[in-house]
Parts: C-alpha cells; structure tokens; sequence
C-alpha cells in the first residue's frame, strides 16, 4: 500500500526529473521507468490481480509503444490521432494522460507517419487564414448592405418623426402660436421661433443637461419679453417615481419670470430628487442667458413682434431695452418714465439687459441677458429698465444718448457686480 | 437525446423547464433594468422575441458557412444587425413605442440569451427547429419579465401598466398604500428576481417529485 501511495505521490515531470541521465535511446524507456516502480517490489503473482496496478502497467505499456511511434492501440476511426505528435492535442480526450510525454521524444518520428496521413478537410492546421476570414467578411458586407437599405428606408422618416416632436413641444408651450420654425441651431441649444398669423409670440430653446440618469433635454419657452413661459421635457431617464416627478407641472410651473432660479431660493427641487431637479435648474438658467433680441430677429424672418403677456411679468421690472443704433425708442422711453427707476433698487440684482446680441459677452453676468427690443408702442406700457448693465463692447458701439440716461439710473442702483462696471462709468462719460 | 423534440416539447422546455431567465439566469441585465413597469416588460419582450426569432433562423440557415473559429464574432455581428434594423424600424413607424422603450432596444445585443441559443441551437439545427427554438425562449424570457415587473411595479408604485414616461395606468393600491420605492430600484429588482427564482425553482422541484413517483408507482403496477 504504502509503495502504491508513493507513486500515485509521483508527478511524471518529478520522476522524469529525477530519472537518470540516459542516452537517447533509452530516453522513453527510463522516463516511464517510475510507472512500474512501485508495483514491482510487490509480489509479481500478486501484482497482476490489483486493478490500479493493472491499469499502471498498461498505461506503462502503451507509453512505450507511443515513444517507439506505434499508436496501434488507439481506436482506429479517429485519424487525426496519427498525426498527434504535431498537433497539440486539445481536442483529443480519448488520449491517454500518460501518452503525452512520450509526444516530445515521439516526434522525430512523426514526418515519417504524416505523408501516409490522409488529411481531413476539418483538421484545423489545415485551414488558411483565408479560408476563415472569407465567410465573416462575406457576413460582414451582408449586414452592412442590409442596415444601408434599412436606414435609407427609414433616416427621413425618422428626421420628420423628430421634427415634427419638435415642433409639437413647442406649440405645446405656446398654445396661441400656430407654427414653430427653427431659427438658430448651435451645438449646445436649437432656438425654435413661435408664429401666428406672422406674428412673433415667443421662441423655445431647446437644450440638454445631465441629470441622475443620464441627459434631459427640455424645451424653455421665452415670451417677448424673455420671461420663461413654459418648460417642456421632451425626453428624460430619470428614475421613474423619483426623478420622474421633475415632469409633473407642480414642478415646473415654478420657473417663471426672467430670475436665475436657485433651489433652495426661488425653486423647491423634489424630495429625493436633487440631481434631476438642479439638472432642470441649470437648463433653465442657462436658457435665459442665451442673448435673444426679439425685434432682430423678428425683422430677419419678416415678422412682427407680439406684445408679451403682462400678467406673467413679475413685480420688477421687465428687461425692455434695445441696442440697434438703427432703434431709437428705447431712450425715449427710458428718459419719460423716471418714476419708476425707483424700482431700481429693489431689483438690482434680477434685471439686466444686454444691449446687444452678442452672445459671447453674456457668461459672466449674473443677470439672465436677453434682450428684447420693443416698439415705441410696446415700450410705453412696459417699466423701463432700472438698471441696466451694458457690457463694455456693445455700449461704446450704441447710440450715446440712450446709454446715458439708462447709465445714470443705474449707476445708483447698481452694485459693483458685474464685470461690466468699468464700462458703464466709461460711457457715462459720453 | 437524438430525436428531435415536437413543437410542444420545445415550448415547455423555453417557457417552464429551461426557463432563460429563472432557470438558466440568462439575459438578467435587462429582465432587471426594463421590468419598472409592466408595458416596458411587455415591450421588451416582444422586440426581443422578433429579434430572437430571425437571429436563430439566419445562424442557422448560415451554420454550415460560418467557420467554428470564428463563429462568435458571425453571431455578433448577426444579431447587432438585427437589433439595429429593429431599432429604425421601431423609431421611424412606432414612434410611440420608441418613447417608452427607446433606451431598452439596443440593449437587447448585450442580452446573453441570443447568444446562448445561438449557440446551443441554432448552430446545430435546422432552421425551422431553430424558429421554434427561438420562439419558446423569447415567450418564456417575455413572460418572465412580465412576472417581474408585476410585482415591481404593483408594490413600488401601486399603479400598474403605467405608460413608458409614469404617466397614467391603473392605480391597483390606493392612497393608504405608501409605495416602497425600494422595488423601483436596482435592489428592489435583485431582490424580486431571487424571490420569484426560489419560489420558480420550488415548484419546479415539487412538480419533479411528483412525477418521479407517479413514474415509480407505474413502474411498480407494471412489474
């Protein structure tokens, strides 16, 4: 027993190792030598009748026979198995373990058996590159052409499909306005203009942030005056229950007016939500900086500009300047109405205008900078702006006269805020 | 082993026996991710199984051309055609359908279960077998989500076949019932699936045990 468990003990890279150093030609015979060791010191009469032992010795047996490049004791419908010293003999469970050694030492044998192999056409050496690449490459066109005709089928449908979502956002938040048109189209928003009866009511601004589930993109409605008018989502992956909730009106009916929204100041985010309700807080805030003269552009697309809806217009005052030199009105407006500067102060911090549409000039400002310029009718009936902050570049470019009297009444209500300070004090000296 | 299974025998080892889901727990990401209501399960499962379907048919159709070394890389690319294929058809002609389920679609490339049959089947079968095949797996995957979302949705929500973007649906739970959000949740869908899989593989255990005795009792009449 205890020589038995010595060599079930034996690894055959041990005893192979441990072997003498032989001659070539006994190599296969001295390495199998351990096989037998340990049955031998046993009673050879009695050796024969141990089932492990019979099994040890056979595998001894057939190991020789294998060195010696005899595989007669292999089944003989498996063809491949004579060319087994080449191969690497993956796929070959029928092999005995003890056979694999002897594959080294075997072959040198091997060239002399190869040629009289019959090669099967599934033997994998035998396959080319070529051959197992042609088939995927084959597959690979067929797919492509398949997708091509597909997509050629379908690409306008889904362009009008999208579009036509579009377009229904936005007369979901204009209810009045009978045609939406894509005005302006930049990388990080698209600005849809709202129409009735060639009449400019608003424009929507479509634009995308990252929420808790990835990117919300919602369309913000700007009437004439530049005040929200509406917020409409038009696809989000928020955490439904959760996030989701950030849909509801109860939510969004909050962001009105023209202040930058704060949670926490203005806007109550959802419980549980805070991530989806700041995405929705930035993506309105960054939509009412957007720069948008609404008398431009109305003039561009041979529009007329509606008034806004006063009732949505908060307490303060409305942001109603213009910039074009070519408008006059503005001033004159300004200058009859300074009674009501004295709202200035109180909101100092909500209301400034840019006197252009420049759009690059806006990031830093506090203050939303839309612009919308109104006729002299219009502009009558609206509070003028108490303070205006004009960047640096636009005032120098505007009329003098306009800018010196809507800088007078700011420069008292105006706290240094703004980067444009400096600029305001240089025109003031005009 | 060697005779081929009948229709009937393929669809109760694709919905009951070899179920792709609460069985061979394949294809968990979406089960998961789809079933926070029950319309998106359905969804799901029904573009599943259309892509199943036609995925199965064309490998095997394909099976004597396509070669062993590169077989996996031929499936892929089969069956991501597939999906986009479905995915622009979806968008341009069910645009509705698109809304709900727009996110869930291409995710069918990474659901294991395609691959499996694919595998499993579909290589090494004609291709009528191989269209059955694929049937009773996407049945079995389609009502399996629907089970899941079932009680998701009841007990997370209290509203049941709520539309894709939370609105609508029948409230089932009324206002005493405080939702458990917890099940609209990633650990909720964990903890659902091992529940309904325990209680699947019980039946399916009991179900066994029955039948064994019933055949040894036949066996003992016989003798």
């Amino acid at each position: 027993m205890e020589e038995k468990n010595k060599n079930i003990a034996h690894t055959p890279a041990v005893d192979a190792e441990n072997a003498a150093p032989e001659k070539e030609g006994e190599t296969a015979q001295q390495d199998f030598a351990f096989l037998t060791e340990g049955v031998e010191p046993k009673d050879q009469s009695s050796a024969a009748e141990d089932d492990f032992s019979l099994l040890i010795k056979d595998a001894a047996e057939k190991a020789e026979a294998a060195a010696h490049g005899e595989f007669t004791f292999l089944p003989e419908d498996i063809p491949e198995a004579e060319e087994k010293p080449k191969n690497t003999p993956a796929e070959k469970p029928d092999e005995e373990p003890a056979g694999e050694p002897a594959e080294n030492t075997a072959e040198e044998d091997s060239p002399s058996e190869e040629a009289s192999v019959p090669e099967t056409p599934e033997s994998k050496k035998e396959k080319s590159v070529l051959a197992i690449c042609l088939p995927l490459i084959l597959i690979c066109m067929a797919v492509a052409l398949m997708l091509s005709a597909v997509n050629m089928l379908t690409k306008d449908i889904i362009a009008a499909n999208a579009a036509a979502e579009k377009q229904n956002a936005v007369l979901a938040i204009f209810t009045d306005a009978a045609a939406a048109s894509l005005y302006e189209k930049t990388e990080a928003e698209e600005i849809y203009l709202a129409t009735q009866n060639n009449e400019l009511v608003g424009c929507c601004v479509s634009l995308s942030e990252n929420g808790f589930g990835g990117a919300i993109s919602l369309l913000v409605g700007l009437d004439t005056n530049g005040q929200v008018s509406g917020i409409e989502i038009v696809s989000m992956a928020e955490t439904p229950g959760i996030g989701s909730k950030t849909k509801n009106d109860t939510f969004l009916n909050q962001y009105k007016g023209n202040e930058p929204f704060v949670i926490g100041e203005n806007i109550d985010a959802i419980s549980g939500a805070t991530i989806s309700s700041r995405a929705i807080t930035r993506a309105v805030n960054r939509a009412l900086e957007i720069p948008l003269d609404f008398e431009r552009i109305a003039s561009e697309m041979g529009l007329s500009v509606r008034a806004a809806d006063e009732s949505q217009v908060p307490a303060e005052t409305a942001p109603s300047e213009e910039a074009k030199p070519a408008e006059p009105p503005a001033e004159t407006t300004a200058v009859t109405e300074p009674a009501e500067t004295t709202a200035a102060p109180e909101t100092a911090e909500t209301t400034s205008i840019v006197a252009s549409v420049e759009p690059i000039s806006h990031t830093k400002s506090k203050n939303p900078a839309r612009l919308t310029a109104e006729e002299t009718v219009f502009t009558s009936e609206t509070e003028p702006p108490a303070e205006t902050e004009i960047p640096a570049e636009t005032a120098a470019a505007e009329s003098t006269a306009e800018s010196t009297a809507e800088t007078d009444t700011e420069a008292e209500s105006t706290a240094a805020e703004s980067t444009e300070i400096p600029a305001v004090t240089e025109t003031e000296n005009l | 082993m060697s005779e081929k299974p009948t229709f009937i025998q393929q669809m109760k080892e694709g919905i009951l026996t070899s179920n792709p889901v609460f069985v061979q727990f394949l294809g968990m990401c979406s089960a998961l991710a789809v079933t926070t209501s029950v319309t998106n399960a359905i969804g799901m499962g029904v573009s599943f199984t259309a892509v199943l379907i036609f995925s199965n048919l064309f490998i095997s159709i394909l099976r004597h051309i396509i070669p062993k070394q590169v077989r996996i890389a031929a499936y892929i690319l089969i069956i991501s055609g597939f999906v986009t294929a479905v995915e622009l058809l979806v968008r341009a002609y069910l645009p509705a359908l698109d809304k709900s389920l727009g996110l869930f679609i291409p995710l069918i490339v990474v659901n294991c279960i395609i691959l499996a049959r694919a595998e499993a089947f579909a290589s090494k079968n004609a291709p009528l077998p191989s269209i059955v095949d694929g049937l009773a797996s996407g049945i079995g995957y389609t009502l399996a989500l629907i089970v899941l979302a079932l009680v998701r949705e009841l007990l997370g929500t209290g509203i049941l076949f709520a539309a894709a973007d939370g609105t609508g649906g029948i409230r089932i739970l009324g206002d005493w019932y405080s939702p458990a959000t917890i099940f609209i949740m990633p650990a909720g869908a964990f903890l659902t699936l091992g529940f309904i899989c325990a209680a699947f593989n019980k039946c399916r255990s009991l179900v066994g045990a029955k039948k064994a005795k019933r055949a040894k009792t036949a066996k003992e009449v016989q003798e």
